[in-house]
C-alpha cells in the first residue's frame, strides 16, 4: 500500500496540507499526478521511518486510531470545506461525500 | 451540538394523526484532562401532556490506549449495528425511525446499559478488529428500561461484542454480540436472558446496506433450558442518486420480530411485528433532511395497516 511521507512542523497538531508544483518536492510528498498531499505532524511525534501507510492514515482520519505510539492523543485537523485538499482527503482517505463525512 | 425533528403522520393505526413534535437532543463533550473525557446526551421527547426529559447517555471515559478505553456510565447497549452506530437524532440515520426490534423504548433488545464498558482495537493491520465488553445492571423491572437506579437482582448483565471494520473498505462492518442477564418473569420465576446477535453493514451512501439479526432466549434458572427463542431482524437498503439528484436517497427496509407462542417474557408484551418501509430522504442542506416514508405494518395477528410519515430533521452544529 502506498505510503505518505511526513513533514514536521512546530504545530502541535496533525494538519493536512496539499500543494502543487515546487511545494511537493519541498515536503517530499508522493504524487500520482500534479497534486499531492503532505501530512504534517508535531516534531516530537515519533513515526517509524517518517512514513504512514494509507491504511494507517485512514485509521487515524476515521478515528479508529486516536493515539500515537507514545500514547499521546492525536488531534486531527482537516481543512475547511472550501479547500480543494479537503475534497482529495474525502475521496482518497474517507471515501465519502461531504454530506456523508459530516454525518460520520 | 444538537438534533431535532418535526413530523406529520397519517396512519391507520390506533394513534393520533397530524403534526407531531419529535425529539430534541443535546450533546455535551468535555475533556476533563488529557485522558479523561465526559460525554452526555439529553433528550426532550413530546408526549401527550408534557415533554419527557431523559439522560440517554452519560459517561466518563479514560483512554489508556487505542487498545483499551474504559468507560463508566449509561451507554447505548452495543448489541448489533444500529444501536451502536446511530444514536438519538434521526438526522443521523437514513429512515424516519429505527427498526422495530431496536427502536428506543424497545422491549425486545435492551437499548440502554448502565455500568462499565471496556473497548478498543485489537492487533490486526487490515481487518480492523475491535471489541466492547461491559458489565452492568441489565434490564429494570420494566424491561424497556435500563437499571438506572440499581440492579433489580444480584446478577449483573454483561455484554461482549467483536467487530471487524476492514480498513481498505470504508463503511463495511461485520460483527457479533453476546448478552446475558437475569430477569424476573411475570410469574416471579428467575429467568436467564441470553441474546445472540450478528450484523453486517455497508454503511455508505451508494449503496447503504444494513442487516442485523438477534435471537433472544429466556429460560428459567435451574431449568433444563432449550425453550424456543424469539427472533428479530431487518434488512435496509438505500442508494443516494447521482448528478442533479444527489440530494435524494430512496430506501427500503423489511423487518420482523417473531415471538413464540407462550414465550414467558415477550409473549404478554405483544411484540410480534412484520413491517415494510419505503422512503425517500432529501437533503436540501448539509444539516437538514426531509423524508417521506410509507409503512405497511402488522402487529401481532391484527389487520395490516398503512401509514405515511413526513419528517424534517436537522442538526445544530457549532461548525
Amino acid at each position: 500500500m502506498k505510503g505518505m511521507n511526513i513533514v514536521r512542523t512546530m504545530a502541535s497538531v496533525l494538519v493536512l496540507v496539499a500543494a502543487a508544483g515546487p511545494m511537493v518536492s519541498t515536503v517530499h510528498a508522493q504524487s500520482d499526478g500534479g497534486e499531492a498531499v503532505a501530512i504534517v505532524v508535531h516534531p516530537d511525534v515519533t513515526i517509524d521511518d517518517d512514513n504512514l501507510t494509507l491504511a494507517e492514515l485512514r485509521s487515524i482520519f476515521l478515528a479508529e486510531r486516536q493515539h500515537w505510539g507514545d500514547r499521546s492523543r492525536i488531534t486531527l485537523l482537516v481543512r475547511a470545506a472550501i479547500a480543494p485538499e479537503r475534497d482529495l482527503i474525502l475521496t482518497e482517505i474517507y471515501g465519502m461525500s461531504e454530506d456523508r463525512y459530516r454525518q460520520y | 451540538m444538537g438534533f431535532g425533528d418535526f413530523n406529520y403522520v397519517v396512519t391507520e393505526l390506533d394513534q393520533q394523526e397530524g403534526f407531531r413534535m419529535g425529539q430534541m437532543v443535546g450533546h455535551v463533550i468535555a475533556d476533563l484532562n488529557d485522558r479523561f473525557t465526559f460525554f452526555g446526551e439529553v433528550s426532550l421527547t413530546a408526549k401527550d401532556d408534557k415533554y419527557s426529559v431523559e439522560v440517554e447517555r452519560a459517561l466518563v471515559r479514560y483512554d489508556f490506549a487505542d487498545e483499551f478505553k474504559l468507560s463508566l456510565g449509561r451507554f447505548h447497549t452495543p448489541i448489533g449495528y444500529w444501536n451502536a452506530a446511530f444514536h438519538h437524532g434521526s438526522w443521523l440515520q437514513t429512515s424516519v425511525a429505527r427498526p422495530e426490534m431496536i427502536k428506543f423504548g424497545s422491549r425486545f433488545i435492551p437499548t440502554h446499559f448502565v455500568g462499565v464498558m471496556a473497548e478498543g482495537s485489537m492487533p490486526s493491520s487490515s481487518l480492523g478488529l475491535g471489541y466492547k465488553v461491559g458489565i452492568g445492571n441489565g434490564r429494570a423491572e420494566n424491561v424497556a428500561r435500563a437499571g438506572d437506579a440499581g440492579d433489580i437482582n444480584d446478577h449483573r448483565a454483561w455484554v461482549a461484542r467483536v467487530q471487524s471494520r476492514p480498513i481498505s473498505i470504508v463503511g463495511l462492518e461485520v460483527g457479533a454480540t453476546f448478552y446475558s442477564d437475569q430477569l424476573l418473569a411475570p410469574d416471579l420465576t428467575d429467568t436467564r436472558e441470553r441474546i445472540y446477535s450478528v450484523h453486517a453493514a455497508f454503511d455508505r451512501d451508494s449503496p447503504e446496506i444494513l442487516a442485523e439479526y438477534a435471537h433472544v432466549t429466556h429460560d428459567p434458572v435451574g431449568g433444563s433450558g432449550g425453550l424456543p427463542g424469539s427472533d428479530g431482524w431487518y434488512v435496509q437498503v438505500g442508494y443516494r442518486l447521482w448528478g442533479a439528484l444527489s440530494s435524494v436517497k430512496p430506501y427500503v427496509r423489511v423487518e420482523q420480530v417473531i415471538i413464540p407462542e407462550g414465550e414467558e417474557i415477550f409473549a404478554p408484551l405483544n411484540l410480534n411485528y412484520d413491517g415494510v418501509v419505503l422512503g425517500i430522504r432529501y437533503d436540501p442542506g448539509v444539516f437538514l433532511a426531509l423524508r417521506l416514508e410509507y409503512r405497511s405494518e402488522q402487529f401481532e395477528a391484527l389487520q395490516r395497516t398503512n401509514s405515511l410519515y413526513a419528517q424534517a430533521s436537522f442538526v445544530l452544529s457549532g461548525s
